[in-house]
This record gives structure tokens, C-alpha cells and sequence, in this order.
């Protein structure tokens, strides 16, 4: 991925290098709906066809910006210096726990405030309110929900994070049809 | 010292255009000159809406003796004179030219003195209530605002005017500044936005080009929303700012909504200010938020 297209997706979505992912949602949104074909704040500003090609560049910058986050993250994940983040035993869900409830009782028992949770990890504190509640139709979409339970799972020490966001998207999924 | 003086007695200054008539601009000028007033603090509103002036009844006062034709046709009068009380704590107000059949089209030397008099008005606040449309008139007045406040109605026909009036106030500020640089630049009145000329500027005078860009990127409009119905019309603010930096390289700023309101016509038919009749409604509260905003950011800047 180049450089150049690189910081013009993050010109387009108008958010700084540093941006956090809640950062990045809220702008890509924005844009989002700013483009669309109802959006009321474009009239005389541009043609119909000049609108779907905005469109068509926001979602492209905001997909680059994503994957090189993500990217980012892998990166340092392979890193053995950042793999043991607590220092206590790591947990597991017991059998029919489901993965929201499971982030929730484990962070109370590790008494964690979810506003610290928001501190670490950067997510609107009604977001991660909603991924424990599993309320699915509140939560932002699975390509940031995924990074967002990932972290959420490490920091109330699961034993394989990932697997939790699988699980959690799975039983999304199921809900959804 | 002198200077540092003069400059704590200044009015702070809130200019309020629409670009488009029956937006509610009056209204609302008015209204954030009563929550001024109740707030404790001096205000002097000015019916610039000139061909139009209309505050006196909006504030229930018969028609002043004085009017802004005064300061047109007699030498001797200055602004402060043509300043009557309104009978609310606090607030004064310089009625509009009734008179005038041509005052709409001002001439430049009257102009420039009712600016300069404005600008060295002994008052804490000054709210000026600018006429409709993009005259050049109407984006001066615009422009000497400490803050440039537009009112928008959430109808494809508002933003469409409001759109055109902030590219013609844009390419004001730009004459503008280049007159004050001493630049004489063949200036495109049809090329309404200033960027492409100062990025041409910039390959033989770049520290001319800076000095453009940063005095016309000094105009950051706000916004307020009036009558809005739902939910997506209040939060149409933030959709015109974040189209604005799109498509102006501007930064407007959402200075709130305020909900279509009943009372506020009753009140406009009873000629007494909404603020002014007993009781708190939405239509109170939001000019309440919008003041103290507004003198929230006057404060940072």
C-alpha cells in the first residue's frame, strides 16, 4: 500500500495519522452520510454522479485506513514483548456463557470500570456497553467490532481473545438472519 | 496604552445574515439580544436589514423619530445617538432606514461610516441584523462580525442560498485582504472561491500567498438551524460544516438548532419577543445554548 494513497485516504475522512478507531468510525460515518444519495447538505453543491464517486472514494479511504490498522496491529501482536498483557491467569467462557456476558463478568471480577476499558482501548464507553449487552443492531460494523472485542478480551485477560471475537460475530451473524 | 483601551471598550460583535428572506433571521437576532440583556450584559442591536427594518415591531415599539437615514443624511449624527431604549434592561436598539426609497443601495462613503461607527460603538455587545441576499451591502456587514453567524432553514432552497452567499462572503474576505496587502490583482468575480488564485499567488509570492490564506481562512462562519422538525434536520449543522470543508476549504462551525415552535409565531403576531412572554420553552432554552456558545468561543478566540 502506498504511502501517497495512504494520507490522502486519511485526508479524505479528514482524521489525523493518530486517529483512533472510534476516531475513524464517527468520520467515515459522517462522510457516509454526507455522500448519500438523500443528503440534504450537498444540494447545489455537486451533481448527482459527483456525489456517487465521492461516495465511492470514501469508502475506499476509509477500507485502506482500516486494513492499515489492522495491519498495524498484527504487527505488533507477532511481537513477543506485547503477548503476555496481564499478569493474572487467563480465562475462558464458561460453557454456555455467551461472549458479551463473559467480557462483562470478567471484567467485574477483575473489577475494572468500563471507563477505564474506555481509556485503554479508545472505544465510546456506549459501545462497549452495547458489546457486553449484545444489543447486535447498536454495534458499529463487524470489520471494527472484531478489533474492538479483541482488545476488549485482552484486557479482561481471556485466554484467546480472537476466538471470543469469533464467537461473538458468529452469534451476530446467527441473530441477524 | 491608549490602543490597549480602546480595544477593552470594543463591542463584541455578532453579525447575522441568511442569504435567503423568512428564515427567521430577525427573530432570532433579536431573541439572542434579549438573552444578552438577561444575561446582564450591555447590548446595541442594529436593524441593518436596510429597505427591510422591521426590529422595532418584531420588539413591539412604535416607529422611532431616529432611524439609520439620520446618520445617512446628516453629518453631525453618529450611531450612538440613533440608540433607543427598548424598554428591556440593557438593550438598545438602532432602528432601520424607513424613509430611504434608495438606502438598500448605500453609497460606499455611508457605508464605510456606519462600519467604522459600529465597530467604535461604546456598548459591550452589538448584534447586527443583516438584510437578505449577497449584496455587497449585506457581506460587509457579514464580515465585520467577531462572529459571522448564518440562519439556515433545513430546505434545499436555504442551503442553496446560504451556499452562494458564503462563496460571494468568501471572495469578499479575499478582495478584501488583497487590498489591504496593497495587491492589485486581477481578481475572477466569477470564480467565487479564493484558493486557486492565492495557489497561483504562491509560485512568485509565497509569503504574500501565507498572509491571504491565513487572513481569509480567519472566516469561520457559524451556523444555527431554525425550525427544525426532526431529528436529521437538527443535525444538519454539523452535515453543512463538515460540506463546507469539503467543498469551501472553509471551517464553519454548528452552533445548534432550534425546533419549530409555534409560540414563536404567536409571539411575532403579539409583536413581543418570544423571550419576553412568561414561562421557558424549547424555542428559549436553544437561544439560551446558542448565546452561551457563542460567547463561549468569543472568549477562546
Amino acid at each position: 500500500m502506498s504511502e501517497r494513497a495512504l494520507q490522502d485516504a486519511y485526508a479524505t475522512l479528514k482524521v489525523a495519522r493518530d486517529a483512533n478507531l472510534a476516531t475513524i468510525e464517527t468520520a467515515y460515518a459522517q462522510h457516509k452520510e454526507l455522500f448519500n444519495n438523500n443528503s440534504m447538505a450537498c444540494y447545489s453543491l455537486c451533481s448527482e454522479e459527483e456525489q456517487q464517486v465521492s461516495f465511492k472514494v470514501v469508502e475506499s479511504a476509509h477500507q485502506l485506513i482500516i486494513s492499515e490498522c489492522f495491519s498495524q496491529r498484527n504487527k505488533a501482536e507477532s511481537e513477543p514483548a506485547s503477548t503476555s498483557e496481564c499478569s493474572i491467569d487467563a480465562a475462558t467462557p464458561d460453557q454456555g456463557v455467551s461472549p458479551g456476558s463473559f467480557l462483562k463478568q470478567q471484567r467485574q471480577a477483575l473489577d475494572i470500570s468500563l471507563a477505564s476499558i474506555v481509556e485503554q482501548t479508545k472505544v465510546r464507553r456506549t459501545i462497549l456497553g452495547h458489546i457486553e449487552d449484545e444489543v447486535y443492531d447498536q454495534l458499529p460494523a463487524p470489520v471494527y467490532l472484531r478489533g474492538f472485542i479483541v482488545e476488549f478480551a485482552k484486557i479482561v485477560c481471556a485466554a484467546d481473545p480472537h476466538q471470543i471475537a469469533s464467537q461473538y460475530l458468529e452469534l451476530m451473524r446467527q441473530d441477524a438472519c | 496604552m491608549c490602543t490597549e483601551l480602546r480595544q477593552a471598550t470594543a463591542p463584541q460583535i455578532w453579525a447575522i445574515a441568511s442569504g435567503k428572506g423568512g428564515v427567521g433571521k430577525s427573530v432570532i437576532a433579536t431573541n439572542l439580544a434579549i438573552s444578552l440583556a438577561k444575561e446582564g450584559r450591555r447590548c446595541t442591536l442594529i436593524d441593518a436589514d436596510l429597505g427591510g427594518a422591521n426590529l422595532h415591531t418584531l420588539l413591539g415599539m412604535q416607529r422611532p423619530k431616529r432611524d439609520l437615514t439620520h446618520l445617512f443624511t446628516d453629518n453631525q449624527v453618529n450611531l450612538q445617538q440613533l440608540a433607543i431604549p427598548t424598554g428591556i434592561d440593557g438593550l438598545d436598539l438602532v432602528c432601520g432606514s424607513m424613509d430611504m426609497l434608495d438606502v438598500a443601495n448605500l453609497h460606499l462613503a455611508k457605508k464605510q461610516k456606519l462600519i467604522r461607527q459600529v465597530a467604535s460603538l461604546d456598548n459591550e455587545h452589538v448584534i447586527i441584523d443583516i438584510g437578505a441576499g449577497s449584496s455587497f451591502n449585506s457581506l460587509d456587514f457579514f464580515l465585520l462580525g467577531h462572529q459571522s453567524i448564518l440562519v439556515v432553514l433545513p430546505t434545499p432552497s436555504s442551503l442553496e442560498n446560504v451556499y452562494h452567499f458564503l462563496k460571494a462572503a468568501l471572495s469578499r474576505k479575499f478582495t478584501q485582504a488583497a487590498r489591504r496587502l496593497g495587491l492589485s490583482l486581477s481578481i475572477d468575480s466569477s470564480a467565487l472561491l479564493p484558493w486557486p488564485q492565492i495557489e497561483k499567488l504562491r509560485a512568485t509570492q509565497p509569503l504574500t500567498a501565507d498572509a491571504l490564506q491565513e487572513e481569509v481562512g480567519r472566516l469561520q462562519p457559524r451556523i444555527i438551524i431554525n425550525q427544525a422538525r426532526t431529528v436529521e434536520e437538527r443535525q444538519l449543522g454539523g452535515q453543512i460544516a463538515l460540506a463546507c470543508r469539503h467543498f469551501f476549504n472553509i471551517n464553519v462551525e454548528a452552533l445548534g438548532s432550534i425546533d419549530f415552535d409555534e409560540r414563536v409565531y404567536t409571539s411575532v403576531q403579539k409583536m413581543k419577543p418570544a423571550l419576553q412572554e412568561e414561562g421557558e420553552f424549547g424555542f428559549d432554552l436553544a437561544i439560551h445554548d446558542i448565546t452561551r456558545n457563542l460567547l463561549d468561543s468569543g472568549r477562546s478566540k
